[in-house]
């Protein structure tokens, strides 16, 4: 008991002195931070300190695109604050070096770029980790605007999106355990409402999965691959890469699948659609068709012609 | 007698020829884009959290319909793209060749040569599917393939 008054002790004196270096601490770019010591203290109590998490999510049933199966993978590693998305067409996140990175399926490569430095922050992985808020809300006090306590114990904090430019607000409500509860953007026109699901696998354990991303979308989490101990070298840009890799070649293969009659049947595996006529058209390929009439007609001339030689000879 | 089979051999290789000659890819080719409606925010094409937009192109980009220079109606195969940002991100009309901001993503071409940019730092999820398409008239030229 004694142990942990220390230790909160020394939290609060570190948390202090970095966010109230000289009483309020004007910001670079003229706003200034207005963040209670206390909830940075509660950040810290309440964030996952060590392992890490890899989801494979899926498009919900009702929002899969012509059977194929797009899957994205997202990871955040707790001790490096490492991150990643990665679907088939793109990818981002940052190393456990802290190196901010994005790659594409078009380029063919990753680009890692001091000049991303800020645009890919912790914050945007929370929307299936929502804890890494509260590791990021410890790394980047700059960020936050305002936090209030709740009643219930939980918080309510509004923070900036991008700390070196322009953009809406973010309110994020924290239940009183640290998981978030809902979040919205400050912009009258585009609000984006958020109450948040998890996953019940890996509840209470620090690394609590959301459900339901990405709007329509509606990705649901159907993999977990989580280390207790965390796994920073899954977090390196070349795994990513051979993720992004793999999930444009599931995709691709699913599209031609699809493309030539092929069905997910429901245990995901690939069959032969059942319900597709079993009548074989000859000659019934696009190509085909469209070269038809063409030949059809140089037929023709092959016909008028001998039937020219054929009255010629018969005069 | 040998006249006429000459005659018929120089037809038949004039008309492979031309048809060949129809068929040369491409001579009438373009990409366009629609934004489909229901999957837009509030201020229409190029707003909210999701997209979709058809880049269509001929047939005769792909050598596929060698009568399409000579239909005036023919059906075209569109690639469909849908994008799902998170609360991040957002869409951005701009010009078309300047990027608003490093690494944006251009999108697509608007109706009134804007172009629509995605911005935010996260990674985007994209789906693909492809549609056919039918249009009314045949572009002339064919530009680059815009992603």
């Amino acid at each position: 008991m004694k142990r942990v008054s220390i230790f909160r002790g020394a939290w609060f004196v570190l948390i202090v002195c970095y966010v109230f270096p000289g009483g309020a601490q004007p910001l670079d770019d003229a706003e200034s931070v207005s963040v209670p010591a206390e909830f940075l203290l509660w950040c810290e109590e309440n964030r996952p300190r060590r392992g890490s998490i890899i989801v494979q999510y899926v498009p919900s049933e009702a929002a899969r695109v012509d059977g194929v199966l797009y899957v994205t993978k997202y990871g955040f590693d707790a001790q490096s604050g490492a991150w990643f998305i990665v679907g088939p067409e793109t990818s981002g996140g940052r190393t456990p070096s802290g190196v901010e990175y994005r790659g594409s399926r078009e380029s063919g490569s990753t680009i890692l770029d001091g000049s991303l430095k800020g645009s890919m922050p912790l914050s945007i992985v929370a929307e299936a980790f929502p804890r890494a808020y509260l590791v990021y809300f410890v790394e980047q006090p700059r960020a936050i605007v305002k936090a209030v306590s709740l009643a219930n114990g939980g918080w309510q904090v509004e923070y900036r999106q991008w700390i070196h430019r322009n953009g809406p607000h973010i309110v994020v409500e924290f239940d009183d355990s640290g998981l978030v509860v809902r979040r919205w953007r400050i912009d009258p026109e585009d609000r984006r409402e958020e109450y948040f699901s998890y996953s019940e696998e890996l509840l209470s354990s620090g690394f609590e999965v959301a459900t339901g991303l990405r709007g329509s979308l509606n990705l649901v989490p159907v993999e977990f691959d989580y280390d207790a101990e965390g796994n920073p070298a899954m977090f390196e840009t070349s795994r990513v890469e051979g993720f992004l890799r793999e999930l444009s070649v599931a995709v691709e293969i699913g599209r031609r699948a699809a493309q030539h009659g092929y069905v997910r049947g429901a245990d995901g595996q690939l069959m032969i659609d059942p319900d597709a006529p079993l009548l074989v058209s000859p000659y019934g390929g696009s190509q085909v068709r469209a070269w038809r009439w063409p030949l059809f007609g140089v037929g023709l001339v092959f016909v008028a012609l001998a039937g020219v030689e054929v009255w010629r000879r018969r005069r | 007698m040998q006249k006429t089979m000459f005659f018929s051999v120089l037809g038949s290789i004039v008309a492979c020829g031309a048809v060949a000659q129809i068929g040369a890819p491409p001579t009438c080719c373009s990409y366009l884009y629609t934004w489909p409606a229901g999957s837009q925010g509030s201020q229409g094409a190029c707003s909210g959290r999701e997209a979709e937009v058809c880049e269509s192109s001929s047939f005769m980009s792909n050598g596929n319909d060698p009568l399409a220079m000579i239909r005036g109606n023919t059906v075209r195969e569109a690639n469909c793209y849908r994008y799902y940002l998170d609360i991040t991100q957002d869409f951005l009309r701009g010009d078309c060749e300047v990027p608003p901001e490093e690494g944006a993503l251009r999108i697509g071409e608007l109706p009134d040569g804007t172009c629509c940019w995605i911005i935010g730092g996260g990674p985007y999820i994209k789906t693909t599917t492809s549609q056919d398409y039918f249009v009314m008239q045949c572009e002339n030229d064919c530009p680059d393939v815009v992603q």
